[in-house]
């Protein structure tokens, strides 16, 4: 690697870790307000329902590993996973994780196991409750149907690194009339998701999802410094344009 | 025995030094006896006519009234009535002697009271006109007294012994009669020897100097016993009569005030008088003046102690004592010597006087009676009204008023006097509290009592008899410390209606109130109401909800599900079976699909040598069709050319895709040596990490499939040490994502290996700006691709044609769809909005 | 003190990754390409617990009475045939890979096809329930790049206008892309910084 690339990189992290202590030390960040989104909004009252229904929640992580780029999307997955594991665990209708991605697997069941110690019940079936669906792609989808089918079910959630083949998941809810919640950085799925769901997540909306779950002030940080950071890219972007119509570049 | 007084109104037991009753205010002083050579009943005749003497009392059947005299036996009848039974008896007898008349004697018995009076009356009816005029000249001595002379008896006393004096003219008369009256007696009288048994008395001498007009006394004044020409009732002859059955005059209803006597008790009590002789009436009226102006006075003893003479002398005659057989603790010393000498008196009087009637009253007298001598049930209903309920606690202290006139030693002894011994004090008398403060009137009432009896002085304090010390109640005797301090109330209800102080349990439930029921409502103003809805308006964000129904679906959303798949199958499968020989190709081929096939063809067999070439497969298995169809010219092309190709995959079903195109093209092209020229390296796992070490150095990154096997030796791989020995690099993907980390890698790695891509539709666009920046030198972009290297290399057209025409019209049915369902869910719309606007 | 150990080692890990990738050819690249390798290692390793798991859950959704699936017999059969006859006959088995691919490619092509089928619906659905502005430009873009892409512009571009048109219309949906891929690098950097510096930690017990 050049040292220029290197030297950009140092930069670009410097940048945002100097932005990120401002918007965390500092009382800039009560200025702004993250913006709720219908389907987040959605989603927590539907997950509030399925509790008090007694009704199953469904969370699919994704067929990503969390090596590559990927793996962002994925955590995203985790967070959400977390988030809703508390409120539901208890509930007549424990929730079910399935993921695409052994790395995921095992960190899905740590999470159950984890609430479940904390609530003080019996943790000898969480690893019912979280498991490997496929190894690959299609494979993962087709071990995804069958729980995503269930009578018992009322939530679905797909936060993470899904294709087109997401269609099929939720083309089923469409037929049974549950809430889904499709959440991929795949822009094919994020396309097939946007036209057969009405809640559906697009683009860098899915980073934002662990900041409207929950209020904790790293999540807010963070999508303030994504912000920031992304205008920051298209000034950089209209400022090289400019540049290169003017002809200096 | 405390000594207490029993108020005959109300039976309530009073202090023996109290002056009016506790309960009903009945004046004791009136009615109690003025000194103690009185006896009691005596007493008791002259209170009741002096308190009222106007009211009409319905005076009971006597035989009604007298409940305790009828249950009484022999023996509790009073001595001087038995005294006076036998002195009547002793009387016939003598008659009998005399006359010889035995037909004529009524039987007697000593219980027959009515008999008696009759026997009396009798005597009365037998008499001649000499013991008659002897009685009227007695009655001329004796003036009329109207009552008002009679309340001035005192003065009267002081000429008793001048009128006496007067008599001697009449006297010879009066011994003329005495002779004819007793003729047998005569013998002795005409003796010389013979002397009157006894001077006549100074009351009977003053009686015959009064004028002849008292024979006009009213003769209703007259005891009904005493009227000779009184007519027994029938009811009265023919009632049999117990052996206590007293008569009227002796009836309590006689010395009953609220009692309302009989028409016919009054006009017997009427009768009685107007045959009884006139100077006996006189006598009476007399008498009876005196003894209703005596009051309980030391002045008024002294002379009561004179008027009381006639009573005395026939108690003593009859050898009757007063009743007054008072244990009375608190008989004065006083009384006693009084009585003593009155005694004295009365038997001097006794040889001296006659007979006289024990009582004789008037009906006015009766009716002014108000002291009860006989105790039995009060018939009437009256008594209830009669309780004189004290209100305040003073009222209760203010119940004695002979403690006004009562020495204070007197009430000293009251005070510790309790009611009931230690042991059986009642539950209710336990709990009162000795140091309760509303006791205190008691010594404002001890000052009461010093002030009123400084007031009033030389009161004597009256003697009740004892059967009316037995029914006074507790409470006169009591300390005061006994009363309770508080529940005055009267029980209206229930068992108890009509006592006082007695437990009740209204109280109870009257303190009984239904708990309290606490509201949980918040009172909130407008102003507040307001202010809250302003707050919630800036905190709550503005978001609408849309309400998601689940839509019931009807035959056409049913019908879909099957239609719209079932025409699109339809579409394709007719194609399938369509002649697509006439099928026109693009003339104009993308650019990117020439610069492949001029890598592909012309770089590649440039030389004469095979070239080798690395093909990375990073597909799935479900794109396998279309990647076929693509790629199968190209790898027919290097086949026939002998290239060496080498596989590797980066998932784990891209090693079965890499095998299944591969098998295939050699199918095609038998010629080629597939098992020597093809060499499969399997799967790459670690994504990006995996393509980077595996450029970096891809002998120790992938081993090959075979372990045993280290086909890096062997040919064609013995020749490769690094990837730029590669002379082709061939990604085929479907996947963009995954292909983007190869060509970011390969150009970061290896920058001067050419790199060709073959895509799919799906993820060719995404590869556009790689293709742009020349980091990839030529691509296959689905079918249209695969159909532009297919007539570039003039390689059979009619299986990718074929797929070409379908995929276009897939295209169209898809567009169809879209516009198809645009529509109708725009005349939905409309349609919904007519229905509503007319069902408006 | 758990987890600051935790914080420790995955921080560290980072730093040692990183750079090694900005000085190549040091003892840090080295530690890198170790780094890289024992994370290759355990998730091979996280992959095969998960494949095992797998199996357990399917093994217990046949053998009880609640919400019993019919569909996991058929999948421990297969994967247990699949991996008898992997062991016994080896990965370069004809017979293995002539088995597997067309059992793998059968299925997960015909998933695609279903895949297809289900688009079709959606798209005849798709302005029934959308009906705002975005959903007649996603319309319409389908449309264009449905035409696009099939060929049918392809064969009038020899009139200028289509070509310039075609040329115009196949960089849109770069643009696109483009601006969502960097909105996501963004999002995953900012992540996995989150990560690096302890912010994160999908590994802890909260």
């Amino acid at each position: 690697m050049s040292s220029t690339i290197l030297s950009f990189f140092l930069i670009f992290i410097l940048i945002i870790l100097i932005v990120g202590s401002i918007f965390y030390f500092s009382s800039i960040k009560n200025r702004f307000e993250i913006r709720k989104h219908s389907s987040i909004l959605n989603l927590r009252k539907s997950i509030g329902l399925s509790i008090e229904h007694g009704k199953g929640l469904h969370i699919s992580l994704g067929k990503s590993d969390l090596h590559n780029i990927h793996g962002a999307a994925s955590l995203v997955g985790l967070e959400t996973l977390n988030q809703i594991i508390d409120q539901s665990i208890l509930s007549d209708n424990p929730p079910v994780t399935t993921a695409g991605s052994g790395e995921l697997t095992l960190l899905a069941q740590t999470k159950h196991q984890n609430v479940l110690i904390d609530k003080s019940s019996s943790t000898s079936d969480f690893h019912s409750h979280a498991y490997l669906t496929g190894a690959t792609n299609l494979s993962y989808i087709a071990g995804v149907i069958p729980p995503s089918s269930d009578e018992d079910l009322s939530t679905q959630i797909f936060v993470g690194n899904i294709g087109p083949e997401i269609g099929l998941l939720l083309d089923a809810n469409q037929k049974k009339s549950h809430f889904s919640l499709p959440a991929t950085d795949s822009l094919e799925g994020q396309s097939v998701s946007f036209a057969c769901s009405d809640d559906a997540l697009i683009g860098e909306e899915i980073f934002s999802i662990p900041a409207q779950m929950s209020n904790n002030l790293k999540f807010k940080v963070s999508l303030l410094i994504q912000d920031f950071l992304r205008w920051l890219v298209i000034a950089i972007i209209l400022f090289v344009l400019f540049f290169k119509i003017v002809g200096l570049l | 025995m405390t000594d207490k007084i029993t108020c005959p109104q109300c039976k309530t037991e009073n202090n023996f030094s109290s002056i009016k009753c506790v309960n009903c205010g009945f004046n004791f002083q009136i009615n109690s006896v003025d000194s103690g050579s009185e006896p009691d009943w005596l007493a008791l005749l002259r209170d009741s006519n002096n308190e009222d003497q106007s009211t009409e009392s319905n005076l009971p059947d006597t035989n009604e009234n007298f409940f305790d005299l009828n249950g009484r036996s022999d023996d509790e009848v009073p001595d001087w009535l038995n005294r006076i039974r036998d002195i009547k008896q002793f009387d016939e007898d003598f008659k009998k002697i005399e006359s010889g008349k035995t037909e004529e004697l009524h039987p007697l018995t000593s219980t027959d009271n009515s008999d008696l009076v009759n026997s009396l009356r009798d005597e009365d009816q037998h008499l001649d006109e000499n013991s008659i005029d002897w009685i009227a000249s007695l009655r001329d001595i004796q003036k009329p007294v109207d009552e008002e002379q009679l309340l001035n008896s005192e003065k009267d006393d002081e000429s008793h012994d001048e009128e006496i004096s007067n008599l001697p003219p009449e006297m010879d008369e009066i011994k003329k009669d005495w002779q004819i009256e007793f003729p047998i007696s005569l013998e002795l009288e005409n003796d010389e020897n013979v002397t009157p048994a006894e001077e006549f008395p100074d009351w009977l001498s003053n009686i015959t100097s009064k004028s002849k007009n008292d024979e006009n006394l009213n003769d209703l004044e007259i005891p009904n016993w005493l009227t000779p020409n009184q007519e027994v009732p029938i009811d009265r002859a023919n009632t049999p009569i117990e052996p206590f059955n007293l008569p009227e005059w002796l009836s309590k209803t006689n010395f009953l005030v609220d009692e309302e006597p009989k028409e016919s008790s009054e006009l017997e009590r009427s009768d009685e008088t107007e045959n009884l002789p006139d100077w006996i009436n006189d006598i009476n009226q007399n008498k009876e003046k005196k003894t209703l102006d005596e009051s309980p006075s030391d002045e008024e003893s002294e002379g009561s102690v004179e008027a009381t003479f006639d009573s005395v002398l026939l108690f003593n005659k009859l050898d009757m004592s007063p009743e007054s057989k008072i244990g009375d603790e608190f008989k004065l010393d006083e009384f006693d010597s009084e009585l003593n000498e009155l005694e004295q008196k009365i038997n001097a009087l006794e040889r001296d006087q006659p007979e006289e009637p024990a009582f004789i009253l008037d009906e006015s007298e009766l009716k002014s009676l108000s002291v009860k001598p006989f105790i039995g049930i009060d018939e009437s209903e009256d008594w209830f009204d009669n309780i004189q309920l004290p209100t305040t606690s003073d009222d209760l202290i203010e119940v004695d008023p002979h403690h006004h006139k009562v020495k204070p030693k007197i009430e000293e002894a009251d005070k510790h006097v309790l009611p009931f011994k230690f042991d059986n004090v009642p539950d209710w008398l336990e709990n009162i509290d000795f140091d309760y403060n509303e006791i205190e009137p008691l010594q404002s009432m001890e000052e009461e009592k010093i002030s009123d009896s400084s007031d009033v002085d030389n009161i004597e304090k009256g003697k009740l008899p004892e059967w009316l010390k037995a029914i006074r109640p507790i409470e006169v005797v009591s300390p005061d410390i006994s009363r309770l301090k508080s529940q005055k109330i009267i029980e209206k209800s229930g068992p108890l209606a009509g006592l006082q102080d007695v437990l009740t349990s209204e109280s109870i439930t009257k303190t009984y109130s239904p708990p309290p029921a606490y509201s949980v409502t918040i009172d909130v103003t407008d102003k507040q109401k307001s202010h809250v809805r302003i707050l919630e308006e800036i905190i709550s964000p503005v978001v609408q909800f849309n309400k998601s129904k689940k839509k019931s679906k009807t035959i056409l959303h049913r019908m879909e599900f099957i239609l719209i798949p079932a025409f699109l199958l339809l579409i394709i499968t007719y194609s399938l079976f369509v002649d697509h020989t006439n099928l026109k190709f693009p003339e104009i081929l993308p650019a990117e699909a020439v610069r492949f096939h001029n890598l592909a063809t012309g770089y590649l067999n440039r030389n004469q040598s095979p070239s080798h070439v690395l093909v990375v497969f990073e597909t799935e298995a479900s794109s396998y069709p279309e990647i076929n169809l693509i790629s199968v010219g190209f790898f027919e092309n290097l086949f026939l050319n002998n290239h060496w190709v080498t596989s590797i995959a980066t998932n784990p079903n891209g090693v079965l895709v890499s095998e299944r195109i591969l098998r295939d093209s050699y199918l095609n092209v038998p010629s080629y040596n597939f098992e020597e020229r093809n060499t499969n390296l399997g799967y790459l796992p670690g994504y990006g990490i995996g393509i980077q070490a595996f450029l970096s150095n891809p002998k120790t990154t992938s081993p090959g499939i075979d372990l045993n096997l280290n086909i890096w030796e062997k040919p064609p791989l013995s020749e490769i040490n690094t990837i730029n020995d590669f002379d082709m690099i061939v990604l085929v993907t479907d996947n963009s994502e995954n292909a983007k980390l190869w060509i970011e890698q390969i150009n970061l790695l290896v920058p001067d290996s050419d790199l060709l891509l073959i895509s799919s539709a799906k993820a060719s666009p995404l590869l556009q700006p790689y293709l742009q920046t020349n980091q990839i030198d030529g691509m296959l972009s689905g079918i249209i691709g695969g159909l532009a290297f297919n007539l570039l290399s003039q390689s059979e057209m009619n299986n990718i044609g074929r797929y070409w025409a379908i995929l276009q019209l897939g295209a169209i049915v898809f567009v169809f769809y879209i516009l198809a369902g645009g529509v109708i869910s725009i005349f939905k719309k409309a349609l919904t909005s007519d229905n509503i606007e007319k069902n408006k | 003190m758990k987890k600051i150990i935790l914080v420790i080692v995955s921080s560290l890990s980072g730093l040692l990754l990183i750079l090694g990738l900005f000085f190549p050819g040091t003892i840090l690249d080295r530690i890198r390409i170790y780094i890289l390798d024992w994370a290759i290692i355990v998730g091979a390793i996280a992959l095969a617990i998960a494949i095992i798991n797998l199996l357990s859950v399917h093994w217990n959704k046949v053998f009880t009475n609640e919400k019993r699936d019919y569909a996991s017999p058929f999948f421990i059969v297969g994967f247990v045939t699949v991996i008898l006859i992997g062991i016994l006959l080896g990965p370069n088995n004809q017979f293995f890979v002539d088995l597997t691919s067309t059992t793998i490619i059968t299925v997960e092509a015909s998933l695609l096809a279903v895949l297809a089928l289900t688009l079709s619906l959606a798209s005849f659905r798709f302005f029934t329930k959308k009906q705002n502005l975005l959903a007649i430009v996603f319309g319409i873009s389908t449309i264009i790049f449905l035409l696009l892409f099939s060929g049918i512009l392809s064969l009038g571009e020899n009139i200028p206008l289509i070509k310039a048109l075609n040329n115009a219309l196949n960089s849109l949906p770069i643009a696109g892309s483009t601006g969502i891929l960097i909105g996501i690098s963004l999002g995953a950097i900012l992540t996995s910084l989150r990560i690096f510096f302890g912010f994160d930690r999908p590994y802890d017990r909260k």
